[in-house]
């Protein structure tokens, strides 16, 4: 880069800290504009105090003061902090199905599938609840497949904000689906006949609570990603602006 | 310069208590007037600031604004409700705990 007596930084030079933060696997937008802006500011104060500096030179002191690791613990951390945020949005969701009016319907049909449970005979019971439940577990399959490619064909095209990202990456929640048929093999080995209603309870809530679960992540929350990423981020909404 | 782990502890009541001074900050900022207030002896390392910066963030006590200057977007931090609160609970958390250090280290009795 030229030698530069400009105490301001050009739009180019802005561009160039994009593909810095880019090449140092800060692959987000959200966290990409704060940390450029961060060095911008770093390699400003640099060029007024020593104008003589090219932008690299200025560019890589500033860097190395991010320390051994460079962006990576402010990566790890922002990750971090985003789970959390990705977990509360889907707690509260959640919460609205056990209040009033919602939980409702979740007791009738947890009653429901009891009865349901109850009235199959007993040596058929696991291999007929497991070809009634299999579709649904194709369902949530196939819907956080579509999620999941939207988010893909986006990639490259448009910015990839790290909440989107938390959003779209469902693929983990179709399988626990499918680990809870372990779980109710491992219930359903170990019980004693005399516990079957007991039995019966426990894997109708489990049933209820995976499928509503499954909802949530693959339908309701992907389906809200503007507004939760206009609420996250406030430069969300400038950034699509221009 | 002052040994940094000392102040590790007391980074989040540092930023909260700057952010309650001037009303919004962003995070350059934050550094260069920590650096002016302690005359260089501190320095928050910027690995540090952002991590605390994003916590204090997600739980709730700060807000996050932007704007667009000189040709990139700045996001500026300024303190919720909640963490207008906090503010004074941890400050008042630091005062007590220099008080205790001062009585550990220069203690006003003694034994002669």
């Amino acid at each position: 880069m030229e030698h530069s007596i400009r105490v301001k930084l050009t739009k180019n030079h802005i561009q160039e800290l994009y593909k810095f933060t880019r090449r140092r696997l800060v692959v987000h937008y959200d966290l990409q504009a704060e940390l450029v802006d961060h060095l911008a500011n770093g390699i400003e104060q640099q060029w007024q105090k020593n104008p003589k500096l090219t932008f690299d030179e200025a560019l890589e002191r500033e860097f190395k003061k991010f320390g051994h690791f460079g962006f990576q613990s402010v990566i790890k951390f922002r990750k971090k902090t985003m789970k959390t945020k990705y977990n509360t949005l889907l707690f509260k969701e959640l919460k609205q199905w056990v209040s009033w009016p919602r939980i409702l319907w979740v007791l009738l049909s947890i009653l429901s599938l009891v009865m349901v449970l109850r009235a199959l005979p007993q040596e058929y019971k696991w291999i007929i609840l497991a070809v009634f439940l299999l579709p649904a577990v194709a369902y949530f399959m196939y819907e956080g497949h579509k999620v999941q490619k939207r988010f893909r064909n986006k990639i490259g095209v448009a910015k990839r904000w790290l909440l989107e990202e938390r959003l779209h990456s469902v693929q983990g929640v179709s399988l626990s689906f499918l680990n809870m048929f372990q779980i109710i093999n491992g219930i359903a080995i170990f019980s004693k006949p005399t516990d079957i209603l007991f039995l019966d309870l426990i894997i109708s809530i489990l049933i209820v609570a995976g499928i509503l679960i499954n909802y949530v992540v693959v339908k309701v929350l992907p389906s809200r990603t503007e507004l939760i990423l206009t609420q996250t981020y406030p430069e969300y909404k400038l950034v699509s602006k221009s | 310069m002052a040994n940094s782990k000392l102040y590790k502890g007391s980074l989040n009541t540092i930023i909260l208590k700057l952010l309650d001074e001037k009303g919004k900050m962003y995070g350059y900022e934050i550094t260069q007037k920590v650096k002016e207030l302690t005359k260089g002896e501190l320095t928050i390392t910027e690995g540090a600031l952002y991590p605390a910066l994003h916590k204090l963030e997600a739980e709730g006590l700060l807000d996050v604004e932007v704007a667009k200057v000189d040709n990139r977007i700045r996001k500026y931090y300024k303190l919720t409700e909640v963490g207008e609160k906090e503010t004074v609970n941890r400050l008042a958390e630091l005062e007590e705990f220099i008080r205790s250090m001062q009585n550990l280290v220069k203690p006003n009795w003694s034994i002669q």
